[in-house]
């Protein structure tokens, strides 16, 4: 009797627990903090994206959606929005979401004396004052027109954290998260692992599964082996010439998705010979972007047809660089470079950068422009890259740019705005044009977004035909996952959405 | 004994203090500043000063210093500027899983390996010498990313029946357990090889066996214990290396020791905790040093302290 009631239940639990579903997410880099306003990095983004949310997000195509806020409000002026907030949201710590918890959470991020706060300040720099209308009702008041404001808030900055957990946890917050959404925090396994489990009072559509397991993989080889045991449901960056061997197995299934990361070439535009616009014309037309796609990434990625991304807001396509030596070689003589001359590259230590730079190299050679390619390691290159002016040996470099945001405003503002040069933000070709100043100044001015629209074609336009950069390209996202796996994906700017994970049996 | 004991030990102190005095100014003078790698590449400068500051690297030097010194005489070294978490916590978890990694790895290769090592010698030029002898050169020149990748695809994608990535755990611990012992495994093998062979064909085993003593009472009273005292050394000085964390084996297998946290505490310039590391490899070292000159009088009457 007694070893029958025993296995009985022994069978009842194995039923049980072959219910309870838990996805793993095999992640590239570590987690830092789940601090939302001081939230950097790419995994942090991941784990994020499943426990809070913010007023307003994105979609996949980059459109604004509702998440929060039911709707919202711009002034003609852009200098306040006001959003309607859902009614029905309780934080997993069980304080209730509204409008005081909204300004009780901005007013801490971007308090100036709050060391927790960095990045949420630096994203929310033009929001003066946080005003709750009513319970449901918040007015974020900005110290200067932003047009481009809205798309702040659908950063992992703008995610809102419980109030009540900011004063339980006080300096470790970035490590007891809590937030409102279809995940609540369980455990962090530090440098290895964060789990989540589905939270019960979640207002949206439930999560349906029992928890997601973030796992730190840094190896690509030990990430594929994961996928390929079963022991991970979905897998971050696959390398491209490991996509074949994946997809030759049946239950794997590769997605390339296309991403707001570009790879360029910046030049020194303040040097010769880079300070003549036809020598960096020339550099754009000896270069053949298919080619190089193809070679270095197995084809998953695309050139690029404007300095921004496509799903950016702002995005307009530009006539391509045609790929013709002829007339690369014509410019460099008409700039009196007609025997080229030789340029260092500092560039990554890692793959992709050392294929794309001697695949450049020889192209280069074409036009007799010699590359001498320096690889150096991320801390060393970061150094040498956010040098001043007056210190900076930079001649070229061959680095990432991306556009988080969603919007050409910030791509613009770090890369190709005059007070953004080195060390203040991204300008690694000191580009300086007066015009496109302006034009960025305007584009964020307004809220508009017609109006935004054409002012960032203009600037596009002008930065397209002075080519401060070689345009490169942009590499997709390469995720592969178990194919029972549905609802995980990537999103442009390389975070991983898992809100609608589901695993079919 | 206890005395001399006592004195190494106070002895390697001014040793301690020099290692983390060059520890702490040569890990500031390689480029990379913590504070931007914190921040990534699409911050501005306002940024990477808040976290400077944060970080205390905001000060001079020798302040820095002098904060350091202060913290190390309380016993605190610290908190990581990865992980916001005490350096001594986050040190101590990655020690323990290298601890179990690294013991059980020095047992597997050194049971394995003697018993091949002696079996070898005693069927000299045989068909099994030969094939131990290929296998410990195997084992000694497969590289352990190679072998670490081959034990994955073969136990873990293609049987199922163990974990790709390791953990302190029986299951976790096997695949990087053998991935690690490969190479100490042959070196010890080949080495007891070849020193029992030597002790074998010394006079007072010839007279042991003249005097009618049974070979396994040879083998066991008079050849082995003289054979394995070489092979203690290199044990001693395998398990040293494997203390201070596989970087290889670790990284492949995702196992949390130490190798792992010096090769991410590096990439992100994590300041305390590589001053941690580099304390407690010193320590181990040292440490590893007086036990050594200590057992020498222990196995060695001969030898004598004051």
């Amino acid at each position: 009797m007694k070893i029958r009631h025993i296995l009985v239940m022994m069978l009842l639990l194995l039923g049980l627990t072959a219910h309870a579903q838990t996805v793993v997410i095999a992640q590239q880099l570590e987690h830092g903090s789940l601090n939302p306003a001081d939230n950097r990095g790419l995994s942090d983004n991941t784990v994020g994206r499943v426990i809070y949310e913010g007023l307003v997000g994105l979609d996949r195509d980059l459109n604004l959606v509702p998440e929060l806020a039911t709707s919202w409000e711009i002034n003609d002026e852009a200098t306040a929005i006001t959003f309607s907030l859902r009614e029905d949201v309780m934080f997993h710590d069980g304080t209730a979401f509204n409008a005081d918890a909204v300004k009780a959470y901005f007013d801490w991020a971007i308090d100036p004396d709050n060391s927790l706060g960095g990045r949420a300040r630096s994203i929310f720099e033009d929001v003066d004052t946080v005003d709750v209308i009513d319970p449901t009702t918040v007015r974020f008041n900005l110290s200067q027109p932003n047009g481009a404001m809205i798309f702040n808030f659908t950063l992992a900055n703008g995610r809102i954290l419980s109030p009540a957990a900011i004063d339980t946890y006080g300096e470790d917050i970035g490590r007891n998260p809590v937030g409102t959404g279809p995940f609540e925090f369980v455990e962090w396994v530090d440098g290895q692992q964060i789990t989540v489990s589905a939270f019960d009072g979640y207002w949206g559509e439930p999560a349906q599964v029992d928890g997601i397991e973030f796992r730190v993989v840094p190896n690509d080889a030990t990430r594929i082996a994961l996928l390929q045991s079963g022991e991970a449901h979905f897998i971050e960056m696959v390398p491209p010439p490991l996509v074949p061997a994946l997809e030759a197995n049946p239950d794997i299934t590769v997605e390339a998705a296309k991403s707001v990361f570009a790879r360029i070439f910046p030049m020194n535009t303040q040097i010769a010979p880079f300070d003549d616009v036809r020598v960096r014309q020339a550099l754009n037309h000896a270069i053949n972007r298919e080619q190089l796609v193809e070679v270095a990434l197995q084809g998953y990625g695309t050139a690029l047809t404007s300095p921004i991304l496509e799903p950016v807001f702002g995005y307009s396509e530009q006539p391509p660089y045609a790929f013709d030596v002829e007339r690369a070689r014509e410019l460099l003589a008409e700039a009196g470079y007609p025997d080229g001359f030789t340029a260092t590259v500092l560039t990554f230590n890692s793959d992709e950068f050392r294929t794309v730079g001697q695949i450049l190299q020889q192209m280069l050679s074409e036009i007799n422009v010699t590359l001498e390619l320096q690889p150096t390691e991320r801390g060393a290159l970061v150094d040498a890259i956010f040098k001043p002016f007056e210190e900076s040996e930079l001649q070229t470099s061959l680095v990432g740019a991306s556009t988080s945001t969603g919007d050409a405003d910030i791509a613009f503002k770090a890369s190709f705005y005059s007070e953004s040069w080195p060390p203040a933000y991204n300008n690694w070709s000191f580009y300086s044009n007066p015009e496109v100043d302006a034009l960025i100044e305007a584009g964020a001015a307004t809220g508009d977004q017609e109006e935004r629209a054409e002012l960032y074609a203009q600037a596009q336009a002008i930065i397209w035909e002075e080519a401060p950069w070689v345009f490169l390209y942009s590499p997709d996202n390469l995720g592969a996952y178990a194919s029972n796996l549905a609802g995980v994906y990537y999103m442009p700017s390389r975070y991983v959405d898992a809100r609608n994970a589901s695993v079919s049996e | 004994m206890v005395r001399y004991t006592f004195k190494r030990l106070l002895e390697t102190l001014p040793t301690l203090l020099g290692i983390m005095i060059v520890v702490f100014f040569f890990i500031r003078a390689l480029p990379g500043d913590p504070a931007r790698l914190y921040v990534g590449q699409e911050a501005t400068a306002a940024e990477v000063d808040i976290i400077r500051e944060r970080f205390g690297l905001d000060a001079p030097l020798p302040v820095q210093f002098g904060r350091f010194a202060v913290a190390l005489s309380q016993g605190s070294l610290g908190v990581s500027y990865r992980s916001n978490l005490p350096v001594t916590r986050v040190i101590g978890r990655h020690f323990v899983a290298t601890l179990w990694l690294s013991l059980l790895a020095i047992a597997l290769a050194s049971a394995v390996g003697i018993a091949l090592g002696v079996l070898a010698a005693y069927s000299r030029g045989s068909f099994f010498d030969l094939f131990m002898t290929v296998l410990s050169i195997l084992g000694i020149s497969t590289p352990s990313f190679f072998l670490a990748i081959l034990l994955i695809y073969v136990f873990a994608v293609d049987w199922g029946v163990l974990p790709v990535t390791g953990s302190v755990s029986v299951r976790g611990l096997v695949l990087p357990t053998v991935a690690l012992a490969a190479n100490s495994l042959g070196t010890i093998a080949r080495f007891s090889r070849s020193s029992l062979l030597e002790v074998i064909s010394q006079d007072f085993v010839r007279t042991a066996r003249a005097k009618g003593l049974a070979a396994a009472a040879v083998l066991n009273k008079h050849a082995l214990k003289n054979a394995l005292i070489p092979v203690v050394t290199i044990m001693g000085l395998q398990f040293g290396f494997l203390l201070s964390g596989a970087i290889i084996v670790e990284t492949v297998f995702n196992f949390p020791g130490l190798g792992w946290l010096l090769i991410q505490s590096i990439n992100a310039r994590d300041y305390p905790v590589l001053q941690g590391l580099m304390l407690v490899f010193a320590l181990e070292f040292v440490l590893i040093n007086v036990l050594v000159d200590v057992l020498y009088g222990v196995i060695d009457p001969r030898i004598s302290y004051r």
